[in-house]
């Protein structure tokens, strides 16, 4: 894949606050890339110095494959849809629309066009004349989109674009913005604390905490195989395990044996983190062809329509979250059920 | 009617938006306040300019000749005053933004955490009143003062420049002594101004210069409206400086009023010319509140 946007070893300090720490990614062309993570761990930061708003104090940014330290904002190939949109009070929709295409002197009918079009793309025909204000919310999140995108940049950045909208006109948005993606063939970085929406739409991840970046990788390898506590924790509820592994067998204090797929260093006895994902659980009062079972009672039933999630008190006295699809289930456990809940070993993933 | 409603219908609206007879009770602070202080002394006023004067004494007679006087009294005199005073009036509101916008900019923009400290350094020394500050100016533009002593000292003049003491010396006193009180209404419309609309822009390829044109100057136009307000209409009628500063060639309508009053004692005649002035700066008022919304006019005071 070529490779769009390049961060070596990019650290940023406000005073004494390190807000990114040593980070280095890159982006591939037309790749949906997520930068994720909880508020205040330095995603904004990162894409304002993609787009020139911060300079970093140690590292470079590339794009292009192009350095890009001493070029301004209003030179990079970047455009960035703000956190807080940012859209221009005074002007109407057409001429927020317009404001790149006009500063770059295109023909008129050209820009008339171009506006049209992305009205089109965003459903929102026919709104030229109308002021900011008379915008509802997702409107303007729209509007802010296009403003962006209208100027076909080789990088879109997006700054948690739907964090102000209700849960309905995420998921429209959500499908709205990969359509777009997918449409247009931009290169787009998108921040976001929402894990959900960083699944549904991203190539790939990448998960940041206190300003470091903790694992990069596909929506599938970040959910499955987190790297650490922290992922596993923030991306999905897990189940976690701590105990000590010699040979693929790992000993649980007051559980007793798990076995799992033998790590990369397998012969010495050190100490690991089992992570087990609520939906790769089993559960039954008969469970039988699974390398790992154990005893359990059931303490919460929750029916969920689609799933039913269950907390289930283990012997070892941990409380471990399994759901299950509700229309394949025979029947539901009621609370205070005796159980058994059980695994394969491939469907854990093993952290040191 | 043009959009549709009948002139029925649109006297009948006009009466439901009205609100009961107790609201406006509450406004009765107000009304009585302008009352004792405005509308009783101009008043007054309103029914001299319609008298004549004779010998020192007011005569009722109900006429509307001291208006007419104002066209073509002296050949037209007062009415090329009044032209001259619009015409300098808007030449010490256009001198006094240039000079106090750049300030405003340069505190609000790249003030940092010493904004205020700058503000009040800008406008604290300037409270000392400006008729103190007119003869500051005299003593260095004046015919035998600072200026025109130093540049003959220099060699570069021979004889002193006639600087003071014309038209053009009390548009200059005006617009230094407006200028400062100007920086506070425009500092406060660009403090409104988002910064992150500024690095939009930017972002979507605007040069600092563009995003001052297209961004910032848009975005400031309700403080230069407060500004114009503040310095346009009391301009109007500005007698102190012509005065003080404007010898024969600087007289403006104010100056006329007062003589009229106090040197020709024909109060009904300046009675006329100051209404007259009043109903113009009252039409500027409206026209200015219409445009910056009179909130905006109330934050910055
Ligand atoms: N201009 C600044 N001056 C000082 N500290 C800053 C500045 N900008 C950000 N920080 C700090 O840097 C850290 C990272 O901030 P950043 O805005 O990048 O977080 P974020 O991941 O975007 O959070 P959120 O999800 O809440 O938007 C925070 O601790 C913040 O307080
Ligand atoms: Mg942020």
């Amino acid at each position: 894949m070529k490779i769009d946007v390049e961060l070596k070893n990019v650290t940023k300090k406000f005073g004494d606050v390190v807000a990114v720490d040593d980070v280095s990614l890159w982006v591939g062309k037309c790749e949906f890339f997520s930068l994720l993570g909880p508020s205040g761990c330095g995603k904004t930061t990162t894409l304002r110095m993609i787009s020139g708003f911060e300079k970093p104090t140690e590292g470079e940014v590339y794009i292009g494959g192009e350095l890009m330290t001493d070029v301004p904002p209003f030179k990079r190939p970047t455009n960035l849809i703000f956190q807080n949109l940012a859209l221009f009070p005074h002007l109407n929709v057409y001429d927020n629309i317009s404001f790149g295409l006009k500063i770059k002197k295109l023909p008129k009918d050209e820009i008339q066009r171009k506006v049209k079009e992305m009205l089109n793309l965003v459903r929102l025909s026919g709104y030229e004349k109308r002021k900011i204000k008379q915008l509802s919310g997702g409107e303007q999140q729209r509007i802010a989109i296009v403003r962006a995108l209208v100027n076909e940049p080789t990088v879109l950045l997006l700054d948690e674009p739907l964090g102000p909208l209700d849960l309905k006109l995420r998921e429209e948005m959500v499908v709205e913005l990969k359509r777009i993606q997918r449409e247009v063939g931009t290169t787009f970085i998108y921040v976001t604390h929402d894990q959900g929406e960083a699944l549904t739409m991203s190539d790939r991840i990448a998960v940041m905490k206190d300003g470091r970046v903790l694992q990069i990788g596909t929506p599938m390898k970040i959910y499955e195989q987190p790297k650490s506590r922290f992922i596993a924790d923030f991306i999905g509820r897990s189940n976690l395990f701590e105990g000590s592994c010699a040979d693929g067998v790992v000993e649980v204090d007051g559980l007793g044996r798990i076995i799992a797929e033998p790590g990369p260093q397998t012969s010495d006895k050190h100490s690991v983190l089992i992570c087990a994902k609520p939906e790769k659980i089993s559960i039954g009062r008969k469970l039988k062809g699974l390398d790992n079972i154990f005893d359990g009672e059931v303490k919460e039933t929750y029916y969920q329509g689609r799933v039913t999630t269950y907390r289930v008190l283990l012997e070892n006295g941990s409380l471990i979250t399994v759901v299950v699809l509700s229309s394949g289930a025979k029947d539901i456990f009621k609370p205070g059920a005796k159980v058994k809940v059980g695994w394969n070993k491939r469907d854990v993933n093993m952290m040191m | 009617m043009k959009d549709g409603t009948t002139m029925r219908e649109r006297v009948l609206s006009i009466f439901k938006k009205m609100k009961p007879l107790g609201y406006y009770w509450r406004l009765f602070p107000a009304v009585f306040w302008l009352g004792v202080f405005l509308v009783l002394p101009l008043s007054v006023m309103l029914i001299y300019s319609f008298w004549t004067m004779v010998r020192f004494e007011l005569i009722p007679t109900w006429t509307l000749q001291n208006y007419l006087d104002i066209f073509v009294r002296a050949e037209g005199l007062y009415f090329r005053l009044l032209l001259k005073s619009l015409g300098m009036a808007a030449a010490v509101t256009l001198g006094a933004i240039a000079l106090a916008y750049p300030a405003a900019y340069y505190i609000s923009m790249h003030g940092g955490k010493y904004k205020y400290v700058l503000l009040n350094v800008i406008m604290t020394p300037f409270l000392v009143s400006w008729v103190v500050l007119i003869f500051g100016w005299r003593l260095v533009i004046g015919y035998t003062c600072l200026l025109n002593t130093v540049l003959m000292g220099a060699g570069l003049i021979s004889e002193p420049m006639r600087l003071w003491g014309n038209w053009i010396t009390v548009i200059f006193v005006l617009i230094f002594s407006w200028a400062p009180w100007l920086v506070l209404p425009i500092f406060v419309s660009l403090e409104k101004i988002d910064r992150s609309l500024l690095e939009a822009g930017a972002d979507l390829g605007a040069s600092p210069l563009e995003n001052f044109r297209k961004i910032t100057l848009p975005l400031s136009i309700p403080g230069l409206l407060v500004a114009t307000f503040f310095v346009f209409i009391p301009t109007l009628g500005e007698f102190v400086a012509p005065i003080l500063a404007g010898g024969t060639s600087g007289a403006m309508i104010g100056s006329a009023i007062e003589a009229t009053f106090k040197r020709m004692h024909n109060w009904p005649f300046g009675s006329a010319m100051s209404f007259l002035l009043l109903i113009i700066a009252l039409i500027a008022s409206i026209v200015l509140i219409r445009k910056a919304g009179l909130r905006s006019l109330m934050e910055s005071l």
